[in-house]
């Protein structure tokens, strides 16, 4: 098979007519069905794979050639950003989804209170920064045709007589024609175009394939990866990354992420046409994937393209020359169907993208005003206008695309074209990224920072692209304007050191970042621009009733008659019908609710932009927008609501507290009262016995009359012996009771304790003779101030020492008693030496008429209040009273008194 | 995992990946060697690209997919 331009031509003819059949095909396929194929995720991560256009085909290759790895920057920033697809697409998509967003400038302007200024703006701004794009894909695709010519042996064929700039021409204007066919058959609701996509997607395929083979052929024919390489180092070529990881790579990795998501066609197939978000979960990993297959061969054909090709011959061609210095023609025909579908793409969808901008920015807006939302014209005016403006617009771009190319055309390489569009694009960064994260982010902040950027990128990064056409260009690029210097376009405040491209990515992204900062502190949002802020932040966090921008009364007529121009008849018609239904109301009487209207401009939005539609509805829906006030009123209102409420919580925690003091009260009130109870029995039970024996022996001696005198004696004895027991267990409970209410006041005054416990053992002394006793006095204190009362203490002592007599049980009873000084306290331990107190009772011992198993039985039988007694005593001397458990027999009780100062001991001498 | 944790693995491994392809992490590759007849910072791009591509699709794969539809005022992410 032998190449000839006008073979290649009628095969790229022949080749555009496949992807209309796509396209046509597509389009009816989701018609029909729900769209199956088309819509699924690797579809969607093929048209996003338009971002590899020619400048990918030809330009890396070019890239590489001279500048070694730098080429894989424009690749890797994307996948950085699809990584993080959860953090920044994901919301784009959402967001668009919701407001019916149809471009970049159409969401740049939804958030910033629905600005035309704003939109008008970027439209003008992307399609100056689009034009050396477009300039870049005819270049290519002029270059590839020239060079197959070039290599004919059968000479130019009807190319004869062209040269570049008419060749250019004519694949512009053949683009134009193409995707005027092929992109403005309609306008779409949600600017979706199915068609298109499957086409794209195809020519996604198409490229990706072309590349590959042209690899796999050059690895094949340098004799594999490592002796390409090897070659390459032997032929003096630098393979090594040396100093390609500079300022230079950081710049490209920037734009390369920020392009991604900037460029308008990029944003049009990844948030406009994505129709599930799930796709980008595949979309995440697969164009990743995608882009490195693309990047696989790049550096081997560079570098074996440098070895093998004579000397001078331009490297962006390399895919195409290399099999056709092989003499693989059809090879070379691939390669050329390839780099020219990767150029078909992105113009076809770059100038769609960008003429939807066009006509709904400006042509539109520009409409309204003329005709004062009234003669708007009959129900197609609308369609059939934005139609021919959209036609138009595509027309301008590819003329503006080759207008650059026709001044720039002394520049040869591909790659530095494309990243000047890149800086272009990318100024609306910052404007994106406020949307998604900065409530507080205002319009005029906005326009002024994209505004700057745009000068500054116009002044440093696209003029100096025409230095080499322009002579006034020149001059003003060595010495300034009017001989300025520190105004140098790629030299600004002296900044000569940094590489151009460096230069214009700082500076303009760096005055734009800070402008938008700045301003947006210092400005004030309007009403709209907040409650959009909010909608834009608050994306993932669905309500129900969203804050209507548009309020008020309109008739149902007046909002028909503006929905039909934009809609159309059928797709009007369609929406009121529903509306009615779900009112269960006739046409005529149709009230449009907010939600309607609210549901109506987001339709309308997806035809005409969020601005357009907003402006064109307001024109009939009386009561506007929310004032200001209102919206103040409103916060105010929610704002006293919460106060509200925060007060009740309050009051309802201090209730909660006093009922749950008032409960334990209660609780304490019960126990109380349950011991009362447990008291009395006790008591009444005690009084008992003794007065059962006295009422039994004064009868006997009241019946019997015949007494005699030995046990009339006996008898009144034992009544006076338990009234005397009686009389005792009184006073010892009148004492307790009073000890305990602290009725029984005495004054605690120092006193030397040893006395009190020398005059106790006087008074037991008889006790223990009487029961054969003997009292041991262990160690002894010298001398023990505290603070107490003699007599009380003594009668505590006089209590614990009897008992320890009276109830000890040994053989030989022994009872010890010591006192000592430790630590500031004083200590008396009374001991003996008898069968103790058992475990069980230890807890209870200190009870109220609770008596030890010996007590119970024993001669001397007691009342069991001693020991509370005793320990109410002491506690009353700041002292404490206890049993302590020894390892020897026997129970062992201590008191424990505090001392007093010197001082005081000394007063009590 | 919890559906935060995911998250905010899926945030440091694309910051991760911005930092080993920008200066200084990648610096660590610039010296002139081969490996398997290759240049080790080629290889070394490759590679990190090869392992971007994999976390990003066991990522697609493990983050959540549900959209939790929680009142207004709390914010779930």
């Amino acid at each position: 098979m032998t190449l000839t331009a006008d073979f290649v031509i009628a095969t790229a003819v022949a080749y555009v007519g496949l992807l209309f059949v796509i396209a046509y095909l597509g389009d009816r396929h989701t018609r029909s069905r729900s769209g199956g194929f088309l819509r699924s995720p690797f579809v969607y991560t093929l048209s996003i794979s338009v971002y590899c256009t020619s400048w990918t085909f030809y330009g890396a290759v070019g890239t590489a050639a001279r500048n070694g790895l730098e080429y894989l920057t424009i690749y890797l920033g994307p996948t950085i950003v699809f990584i993080g697809w959860w953090f920044i697409l994901r919301r784009l998509v959402r967001i668009s989804h919701d407001q019916r967003i149809t471009s970049i400038a159409d969401l740049l302007s939804s958030r910033f209170g629905k600005s035309s200024t704003l939109a008008v703006l970027i439209t003008v701004l992307a399609v100056i920064a689009i034009a050396p794009y477009i300039a870049l894909q005819l270049k290519a695709i002029t270059s590839s045709i020239e060079a197959i010519a070039g290599s004919s042996e059968f000479g130019r064929g009807s190319l004869e007589g062209w040269d570049e700039v008419g060749l250019a021409f004519g694949v512009a204007a053949g683009m134009a024609v193409f995707t005027i066919l092929f992109g403005t058959r309609n306008v779409d609701a949600k600017e979706q175009h199915h068609g298109v996509v499957a086409a794209i997607a195809f020519e996604a395929v198409v490229k990706l394939t072309a590349l590959l083979a042209v690899g796999i052929f050059v690895v094949y024919v340098g004799g594999g990866m490592d002796a390409i390489f090897t070659n390459a180092e032997t032929a003096g070529l630098n393979i090594h990354a040396g100093e390609t990881f500079g300022d230079r790579w950081i710049s490209m990795m920037v734009l390369a992420a920020a392009a991604i998501i900037c460029l308008p066609r990029q944003f049009q197939v990844t948030v406009v046409e994505n129709s599930d978000e799930k796709h980008l979960r595949t979309a995440s990993w697969a164009f990743p994937a995608y882009m490195l297959a693309m990047s696989l061969f790049t550096l081997p054909i560079a570098l074996f393209g440098l070895t093998f090709m004579p000397v001078g011959s331009n490297p962006d061609m390399f895919v195409l020359t290399l099999p056709l210095a092989q003499g693989q023609d059809a090879l070379a025909l691939f390669a050329f169907i390839g780099g020219f579908s990767s150029a078909t793409s992105m113009i076809i969808l770059e100038s769609i993208a960008l003429s939807i901008m066009v006509s709904n920015h400006i042509v539109v807006p520009i409409m309204l005003r003329l005709t004062s939302g009234d003669g708007i014209g009959d129900g197609q005016g609308v369609r059939r206008l934005i139609l021919n403006a959209r036609r138009l617009s595509i027309m301008l771009i590819l003329l503006l695309g080759f207008a650059y190319f026709y001044l720039t055309r002394g520049s040869d390489a591909l790659a530095p074209i494309g990243l000047i569009s890149f800086t272009g694009v990318a100024q609306f960064l910052p404007a994106i990224l406020a949307s998604l994260f900065w409530r507080d982010a205002s319009t005029k902040a906005a326009i002024c920072a994209i505004a700057v950027g745009f000068v500054v990128w116009l002044w440093s990064s696209f003029m100096p692209s025409f230095a080499s056409s322009s002579p006034l260009v020149a001059t003003v690029m060595t010495n300034g304007p009017w001989g300025i210097g520190w105004l140098r376009p790629q030299g600004l405040f002296g900044f000569d050191d940094l590489d151009p491209l460096t230069h214009a990515v700082f500076w303009s992204l760096f005055l734009n970042t800070t402008v938008l900062i700045l301003g947006s502190l210092i400005t004030n949002q309007s009403a709209l621009e907040h409650v959009q802020a909010a909608l834009f932040l608050n994306v993932f966090r669905r309500t129900s009733n969203e804050a209507s921008p548009l309020r008020g009364s309109a008739t149902a007529d007046d909002l028909f008659l503006v929905a039909r121009r934009v809609l159309g008849h059928q797709r009007a018609v369609a929406l009121f019908s529903e509306e009615a239904k779900q009112a269960r109301m006739p046409w005529t009487t149709l009230e449009p609710s907010s939600s309607f209207i609210r549901r109506l401009e987001r339709e309308m939005a997806g035809s005409i932009g969020a601005a357009s539609a907003h402006v064109m509805l307001s024109k009939v829906v009386s009561g506007d927008s929310i004032s200001l006030e209102e919206v103040m009123q409103m916060a105010d209102e929610t704002q006293q609501a919460i106060e509200y409420s925060q007060e009740l919580e309050k009051t309802s925690t201090q209730l909660r507290a006093t009922a749950e003091k008032l409960e334990e009260a209660n609780r304490q009130l019960r126990k109380v009262d349950l011991q009362k109870d447990e008291f009395l029995s006790q008591v009444s039970h005690e009084v008992r016995t003794p007065m059962t024996a006295i009422r039994a022996f004064s009868e006997i001696l009241l019946d019997e009359g015949d007494l005699d005198e030995d046990s009339r004696a006996k008898f009144v004895s034992t009544i006076h012996k338990e009234s005397l027991r009686l009389t005792s267990l009184l006073d010892e409970i009148l004492d307790l009771s009073a000890l305990e209410r602290g009725e029984r006041a005495w004054e605690n005054r120092p006193i030397d304790a040893e006395e009190s416990l020398d005059q106790a053992l006087r008074v037991c002394d008889a006790l223990a003779r009487q029961s054969n006793t003997q009292v041991e006095i262990g160690t002894r204190a010298s001398a023990a101030y505290v603070r107490s009362d003699p007599d009380r203490l003594s009668q505590v002592l006089i209590n614990l020492i009897s008992n320890a007599i009276k109830y000890n049980g040994a053989i030989a009873p022994v009872v010890e008693v010591r006192s000592r000084l430790k630590k500031g306290a004083y200590i008396i331990e009374v001991k003996d030496n008898g069968i103790g107190i058992a475990e069980e009772e230890r807890p209870r011992i200190f009870d109220k008429f609770y008596r030890g198993r010996l007590g119970e039985t024993g001669p001397y039988a007691g009342a069991g209040l001693g020991l509370p007694i005793s320990r109410e005593i002491i506690s009353r001397m700041d002292g404490v009273l206890e049993l302590v458990s020894t390892d020897e027999d026997g129970a062992c009780f201590r008191i424990t008194l505090p001392l007093i100062t010197q001082s005081e001991a000394g007063a009590a001498q | 995992m919890t559906r935060r944790k995911i998250i905010g693995a899926s945030l440091f491994f694309t910051l991760f990946g911005a930092m080993a392809s920008l200066p200084p992490l990648i610096l660590l590759f610039r010296f002139e060697g081969f490996v398997a007849g290759l240049p080790i910072a080629t290889l070394f791009l490759f590679g990190l690209w090869v392992f971007l591509v994999a976390g990003a699709a066991w990522f697609g794969y493990a983050l959540p997919r549900d959209e939790p539809h929680l009142p207004p005022g709390e914010d779930h992410r």
